[in-house]
């Protein structure tokens, strides 16, 4: 196992024809650590992930995964990675446990009480001798993570692992994938449109658009230290907007007034709309979220 | 090749535990079953029949077990290939499939070795079975050339259907829909059974015509019936149907134009051997073309990008 982080991407490239898809990405995803990967439709989060296992060669640029590039060793990439897709394909005719017994087959995983394990892992212990065809789809998700640890990978990529879930099965997936970052030390690269359950479980975040990554860092760098001070004004609001303007950005809606700025500006804020003549009737501070960064990213329609 | 056991496994059980595989060898055993009762009604009575004539139909006024064979070994082969390939691309366990230590080629390897067993299996039982019921209708054993006969018809036979499996296997690589794959792969399948005659007699018209005066020559009439043979030999149909005729027939001495039917001159009979040289560049044909499809599914499937979502 290389000492450096589980899964480097190196200036990874990906044009057909005329359209590239991803242009030069770079990444990094130490082991232990829950990378986010945001970003709209079409941004090319998918088309990374599958160049990451070599399901789709890179034009440009390459994986690296415990050391192993996937353009040289592909075959020594697939045995550490173990990738997820947002409908993980079962054969649906087959039992939950004959369909992990192809993937340890394959994995040249003899002692087959490691299918067992990794069932039981992911809370399906009763439904190993179940036709697949008969699983929800929260089911199918968890028995697809079963899947992706049974050849005991130091990389899970998990691209969309909540879609179509509702909000109970996304809850037990984002669990089960936290605690196999922190207690197994496995190094997860997850693809959401969802930033909520990015900001929930992920360490850092890359944010991609075009084909780039356009931002990444933790949550804490990406934010930065920008609050906003929501305030509900009785009085004159136009004469208190004038009067919060040199505390920071202003938006007005109906009586609700917010002042974005560089840290905790409270004090200053009330004072100013004191000032003015209004009279805050209520005030709340709150810090900028993923949303906030994320809109701002990728512009007021995203 | 790595994962190709694996693979191989898995669709050996798929394909067998299918309803798909069930219905096809009901549909070639029960037409087989019927084929050679028929035949064995119409040459119970003949002092000079032969035990290969309950295949060949030679006598029977229904069709033969060989011509049976000749249309359902393909169905056979295009049941199981027509969705090999797409099926689990749509469905994304390909992705997972290939997401494993796998190499791509290993998948093509399980899935062709896969299909070619099955075959095997259904032929070889359908034949087994009728072999036996032969024996029992005709009240009397066949020789050990008719067994070797009937072990090479065997063989071929099953080239013949997994010549039309491969094609099936590369359509399914190159359409995305089942549908379509299966569409094309039938397509094929009637043109090359019921058209094929057809359109080698127009090609031949154009390559060789034959003057309407003055009368043709006999030179010029076997230079057509050539040219149409040539063109009909791009169909395996048409092939296999030699082929059977060779190795099941040894009355017959050449599959050239001139086709000398020796029915009461038994002394120019060929031999096991002889009819096996006679039916060689045939059964070349069906390997190579066998391999051909193969290596084009072998290349479609190696180029193809596969993509964690399927869209």
């Amino acid at each position: 196992m290389s000492s450096g982080p589980a899964l480097r991407a190196i200036g990874l490239r990906k044009v057909y024809g005329d359209f590239a898809a991803v242009k030069g990405v770079d990444l990094e995803v130490g082991r232990g650590e829950i990378l986010g990967l945001l970003g709209p439709n079409g941004a090319g989060k998918t088309t990374t992930i599958s160049m990451m296992v070599g399901l789709v060669p890179p034009t440009e640029g390459d994986v690296l995964i415990d050391g192993y590039s996937v353009r040289r060793d592909p075959v020594k990439v697939r045995a550490r990675a173990g990738l997820v897709p947002d409908n993980p394909g079962f054969y649906d005719g087959m039992t939950a446990w004959n369909n992990l017994w192809i993937t340890a087959r394959l994995n040249e995983v003899k002692d087959e009480s490691r299918i067992d394990e990794a069932i039981s892992r992911v809370g399906l212990s009763g439904w190993a001798d179940v036709e697949v065809g008969k699983f929800s789809k929260g089911m199918k998700q968890r028995l697809g993570i079963a899947d992706a640890l049974l050849k005991s990978p130091s990389v899970l990529l998990l691209d969309e692992p909540t879609a179509g879930l509702d909000p109970g099965g996304s809850d037990d997936v984002l669990r089960l994938v936290r605690s196999l970052a922190s207690e197994e030390g496995l190094a997860v690269l997850m693809s959401s449109h969802l930033l909520h359950q990015v900001e929930w479980i992920c360490d850092r975040v890359a944010v991609m658009n075009e084909g780039r990554v356009i931002a990444q860092g933790t949550l804490d760098q990406l934010v930065g230290r920008k609050y906003y001070v929501e305030m509900e004004l009785d009085g004159d609001i136009d004469a208190a907007v004038r009067s919060l303007l040199p505390v920071g950005k202003v938006a007005v809606d109906g009586r609700k007034v917010t002042v974005e700025a560089e840290g905790d500006v409270r004090r200053r804020a009330v004072d100013a709309a004191l000032r003015s003549g209004a009279v805050p009737v209520e005030v709340r501070l709150r810090r900028a979220g993923l949303a906030e960064v994320y809109r701002s990213l990728l512009g007021a329609g995203s | 090749m790595r994962g190709s056991v694996t693979i191989f496994e898995k669709e050996l059980s798929e394909l067998l535990t299918s309803r798909r595989f069930i219905l096809v060898f009901l549909m070639v055993f029960l037409s087989g079953v019927g084929a050679v009762l028929t035949a064995a009604q119409s040459i119970s009575g003949q002092t000079a029949a032969q035990f290969l004539q309950l295949f060949t139909g030679t006598g029977s006024q229904f069709y033969s077990y060989s011509y049976f064979l000749s249309v359902l070994a393909p169905i056979l082969g295009i049941a199981i290939g027509f969705d090999s390939m797409n099926r689990e691309l749509s469905s994304g366990s390909m992705v997972r499939l290939l997401s494993n230590p796998v190499h791509r080629d290993g998948v093509v390897i399980g899935k062709l070795a896969a299909g070619v067993a099955v075959i095997s299996l259904v032929i070889g039982v359908v034949n087994a079975v009728n072999f036996g019921v032969g024996m029992i209708l005709m009240g009397w054993g066949p020789s050990s050339a008719d067994v070797l006969r009937f072990a090479y018809f065997t063989v071929v036979t099953v080239i013949y259907s997994s010549v039309w499996f491969s094609a099936a296997l590369l359509f399914s690589t190159l359409f995305r829909r089942a549908a379509t794959s299966a569409l094309v792969s039938l397509a094929l399948w009637i043109f090359m059974t019921f058209f094929i005659g057809a359109f080698a007699a127009a090609l031949a018209d154009v390559i060789s015509p034959l003057p309407s005066f003055p009368p043709p020559t006999t030179g010029q009439e076997i230079a057509y019936i050539n040219t149409a043979i040539d063109i009909a030999r791009i169909s395996p149909v048409y092939v296999y149907s030699e082929v059977s005729a060779a190795i099941l027939s040894p009355q017959v001495l050449t599959l050239s134009p001139v086709y000398v039917y020796s029915q009461g001159l038994p002394a120019m009979e060929l031999g096991v051997s002889e009819s096996l040289t006679l039916a060689l560049p045939d059964i070349s044909a069906l390997v190579a073309a066998l391999s051909v499809f193969s290596i084009l599914t072998f290349i479609v499937f190696m180029r193809m990008e596969i993509r964690a979502r399927w869209e």
